[in-house]
Order: C-alpha cells, then sequence, then structure tokens
C-alpha cells in the first residue's frame, strides 16, 4: 500500500545540523525562561501589592499582562519582527541591541550556530516569547502571592520584618512552592512555542529540517526525527520537574 | 510605675463593624495583664492594634512616653486625589517595622512558618531583622527552646508538631527576638487540654520572673487568669468596662456584663 523507501541515511548526513539547531532552540528557551520569569515575577508581585501609592503601576500592569496573553504568540511574534521596527526606531534599536548583546558571548559555539544566534530573528524571538511569558508568569505570580496565608504575612510583620524582607524570606518562597507545577507547564509551552522562531527564519531545530528537506527531499525522516528530539529533550526535564515537587524542600510547605 | 505601653480611646472598625470603641489600656513594665471577654468582642483585634498588625481608627497608642500612632477619628474629605490614593484613617508617628522589634507574639494559630523547621522558624527573626550571625542564632535558638521544654524536636517540621507544641515554639520564636519586650499572646490556652494548661502557666510564670517580661494575655481562662495576672481586663462592647487585681475583679464584679460572663463560665463547669 505504501511504498515510500525510508531512508536513515539522511539524518546522520544532518545530524550536524540538528545539534546546531538543537543548541539553538536550548539557549533560546533557557533565554527565554530566565527572562520572562524575572520580569514576570516582578510584574506579579506589583499587581499583587495592596499600597495605594502603586494603583496606576497595577493599571498598567493589568493592561500589560491582559495585552500579551490576548495576542496568539505567532501573530506578536511576526507584527514585532516585520511591523514593530518599521514602525518605531526605539524598538529597531532595542532588538539590536539585544542582538550585539548577545553576538560576542556564543562566538566560540562553532559558524553555524552563531549564525542561529546572532541572526535578528533569534533576538526577536528571544524578546517576543520573553514578553509573552513574563505575562503569564505575572498571573502566576500574582495568585501565588495572593494564595499566601495572611497569617504567615501577619507572623513575618510581628517578627520586625520590612516589606521587603517579608516579600524575600516569606512571600516569594511560599509563591514559587505553591506555583512550581503551574511555572513548568509555562517553560514546557514555552519550549514548544521556540518552534514558532522558524516562521520568521531564526534557524532553530525546526528551521534547521526545513533547510535540510529542502535540500534533500526526505522531509518524512527528517520529521520524525524533529517529533524525535523535541521528545527526547522534554520528557527528562518534565521527569526532573515531578522528582522536584516531591523532595522534602518542596513538600514541605504541603 | 512608669507605664510602658499606653493606649488610649482606642477605636476600630472593619468596615461597618465598629469592634473596638474608647478602649483604653495602660501596661506597666513587668507586669502580666489578661483581657478577658466575650467571643468577638474585639480582644484579638485590640492586642492587634497594639503592635500595628491593624491600624486604629481612633484614640493614639504610646510606648515609652512617646506617640506611635493616631487615629484622625473620621475619615478625611474625600476628593478626586482619593481615587488613586485613598484616605487613611490613622497617622504613624514612627517606622512600623522597628516599632513590632519591640513586641513579641504568639498567635492563636501559631502562625508558624510551614516550610522551615523549628530551628529555622526561630533564627529567621534574629538573623534577618536583628543581623545576628547565624551560629549565634542557633545557640540563643537552641536557649529559647530548652527554656519552652522543646530543645529536643529542633529539626522538625511544624506539621510534624502537635497543636501544644507548636504553641511553646511560637513562645520560643517570640523570645528570640531579643530586641522584645512586651509579649502579646491570644488565646494560648484555647486549644490545650487542662495537664497542658497548667504546664503552660508554669512556663509563663517562669519566663517572667527569669526574663522580667511584659506580657499581655488575651484568654477565655479564667483561672489561668487567676494565676498568673497582675491585672485582668474585661472588654465589652468594644471597650475595657472592668480593670483590676484579679482577686477583687472576681470576687466583685461591677457591670452586668462581667457578672453574666462569670456566671456563664461556672455554669459551663
Amino acid at each position: 500500500m505504501n511504498d515510500y523507501v525510508w531512508d536513515w541515511e539522511v539524518v546522520r548526513r544532518y545530524s550536524p545540523a540538528f545539534r546546531n539547531g538543537t543548541i539553538v532552540t536550548l539557549l533560546l528557551t533557557v533565554i527565554i525562561i530566565v527572562v520572562g520569569t524575572l520580569l514576570g515575577t516582578v510584574l506579579g508581585v506589583l499587581q499583587a501589592s495592596t499600597r495605594p501609592a502603586l494603583k496606576p503601576i497595577r493599571w498598567l500592569v493589568t493592561a500589560y499582562v491582559e495585552l500579551l496573553r490576548g495576542l496568539p504568540v505567532l501573530v506578536f511574534l511576526i507584527w514585532l519582527h516585520y511591523v514593530a521596527p518599521q514602525s518605531s526606531a526605539w524598538l529597531y534599536n532595542a532588538i539590536a541591541a539585544i542582538h550585539d548583546l548577545l553576538r560576542p558571548h556564543i562566538g566560540k559555539l562553532g559558524n553555524a550556530i552563531m549564525n542561529g544566534i546572532s541572526s535578528r530573528a533569534f533576538a526577536t524571538a528571544a524578546l517576543a516569547l520573553s514578553l509573552n511569558l513574563s505575562a503569564f508568569v505575572a498571573d502566576i505570580v500574582r495568585s501565588g502571592v495572593t494564595s499566601v496565608p495572611r497569617p504567615l504575612v501577619d507572623a513575618a510583620k510581628s517578627l520586625g520584618m520590612g516589606s521587603w524582607l517579608r516579600l524575600r524570606r516569606v512571600i516569594l518562597p511560599e509563591t514559587f512552592r505553591a506555583s512550581l507545577p503551574a511555572l513548568v507547564a509555562m517553560y514546557i509551552t514555552m519550549f514548544k512555542f521556540t518552534t514558532l522562531a522558524a516562521f520568521i527564519g531564526c534557524s532553530e531545530l525546526l528551521n534547521t529540517v526545513f533547510t535540510a528537506g529542502n535540500s534533500s527531499y526526505r522531509y518524512l525522516e527528517l520529521y520524525t526525527m524533529l517529533a524525535a528530539v523535541y521528545l527526547v529533550v522534554l520528557l527528562p526535564s518534565t521527569w526532573c520537574a515531578r522528582r522536584l515537587e516531591n523532595t522534602r524542600w518542596f513538600r514541605r510547605s504541603l | 510605675m512608669k507605664a510602658l505601653l499606653r493606649a488610649v480611646g482606642i477605636g476600630k472598625s472593619f468596615g461597618a463593624k465598629r469592634v473596638l470603641e474608647n478602649a483604653s489600656l495602660t501596661v506597666n513594665k513587668n507586669e502580666v495583664i489578661c483581657i478577658l471577654g466575650a467571643s468577638g468582642g474585639g480582644k484579638t483585634t485590640l492586642l492587634r492594634c497594639l503592635n500595628l498588625l491593624e491600624y486604629i481608627d481612633g484614640g493614639f497608642i504610646e510606648y515609652a512616653g512617646h506617640r506611635v500612632i493616631e487615629g484622625n477619628g473620621k475619615s478625611p474629605r474625600r476628593s478626586w486625589k482619593s481615587v488613586i490614593v485613598p484616605p487613611k484613617p490613622f497617622r504613624l508617628l514612627v517606622s512600623e517595622d522597628e516599632y513590632r522589634r519591640r513586641f513579641g507574639v504568639v498567635f492563636q494559630s501559631y502562625n508558624l512558618f510551614p516550610s522551615k523547621t523549628v530551628v529555622e522558624n526561630l533564627i529567621e527573626g534574629p538573623v534577618f531583622v536583628l543581623a545576628m550571625k547565624p551560629p549565634d542564632a542557633r545557640a540563643l535558638a537552641r536557649s529559647c527552646l530548652e527554656a519552652v521544654g522543646m530543645a529536643d524536636r529542633e529539626s522538625a517540621l511544624p506539621s510534624e508538631l502537635s497543636g501544644g507544641e507548636q504553641q511553646r515554639v511560637a513562645i520560643a520564636r517570640a523570645l528570640a527576638m531579643q530586641s522584645c519586650e512586651i509579649l502579646l499572646l491570644d488565646e494560648i490556652t484555647s486549644a490545650l487540654d487542662p495537664p497542658r494548661v497548667a504546664s503552660l502557666l508554669g512556663l509563663i510564670k517562669k519566663l517572667r520572673q527569669e526574663r522580667h517580661l511584659t506580657m499581655v494575655i488575651v484568654t477565655h481562662h479564667i483561672d489561668f487568669a487567676k494565676d498568673v495576672a497582675d491585672r485582668v481586663c474585661f472588654l465589652d462592647g468594644g471597650t475595657i468596662v472592668e480593670e483590676g487585681p484579679p482577686a477583687d475583679v472576681f470576687s466583685n464584679p461591677k457591670t452586668p456584663a462581667f457578672k453574666a460572663f462569670l456566671e456563664a463560665v461556672q455554669a459551663s463547669r
């Protein structure tokens, strides 16, 4: 019925390209997770604060979160890559600055990878997906902070802790323990969303496969390999996250 | 005797509910005061107002002669600015974080940090608030745990302890703050059986003799109050209606509310 002749030789032939693409994808994921989590935590804490003086800032943060959660990631990515640099010199310069910031650090990784990372598309993808993740993290952190039991905050206050110390020693640790499963789910999603960067020409894993397929016409083998690589990276990570949730350190708060 | 803490004419509302109205309380140094009153009568609120866990909206509080907070009594005129920054019904005259260091609080529900072990709970305040070195703080924590008879459970988590044990740890945590001058104890006997109440009583007496602590204790437990208190205050309708040494107050109740309270306690035996 099916007379397609599978030729797995192509996978071996393109394995260096696969390796480079995987490294670019992983780097992109790490940048997104670090930047998105840090920014999202700050925004989430601001949103959860009850200080009256911060009310205008809370409105701004809410607008930011709703805007970014409302836009499909691919639409936001394409808009940021094609439209924004044309409409705003400031944004163009910002992306160029990220691009310049990244370039010198990855020269050692070899030319193919460096070309992937130093492209403007990589910088745009890193920015777009970081901002997208930050909106979701902000909401996770906000709900985490508001669900920290009031008595614990009272206990911290009664020890004379100031607001910064309370946040650092009591509220944020409790928040992250409570919201780690939700955060891990978001990180997995972001890892998979890095494939969208292929559509603006960032040479991450999916784009590498497109290129390899264009020259070899062995799409079926390459796409199968692609799926396998994503699973090989993702399954151990989720397994590790599950293990972390079961450690004594993590269960201490449950 | 000079008053350490003076709360005069305290008023406090939660929304439309007026919890405290013109409540006045003076705490002298080395004195143990018991606050009695019916449930929902504002005892805990009064205690929380003393160390600014709640902000009063009427009257004022003085600590060692210095004004700490004063309530406005009425909310200020609303303006367009109040939409963004709502007006406060009080004026704070000290740094609240520094002021709170002078108080140790033992909460009714203990409020230990659930993810920290017993000893970590104890060193949290000394290390991060008083900038003590961790080894010194640990030594201090151990001596405090010994004082409450919990030295053998220092690496347990709060969830692994019984209610009585958590309470002792909470007391030790308050004691470990060396800046503590007044201990506020909220309903510390309510979750304990009679033998444990007796041992807690012993502990309170010991702490008072050894550490010269001033204590304000909220309780339902009349026998406990009789035994431990220098002065008893009865709170009714948000104000302190009766006050004096336990011997006088219990044998000669003046207000009908206090009489009814004592009779109800007698009847429940």
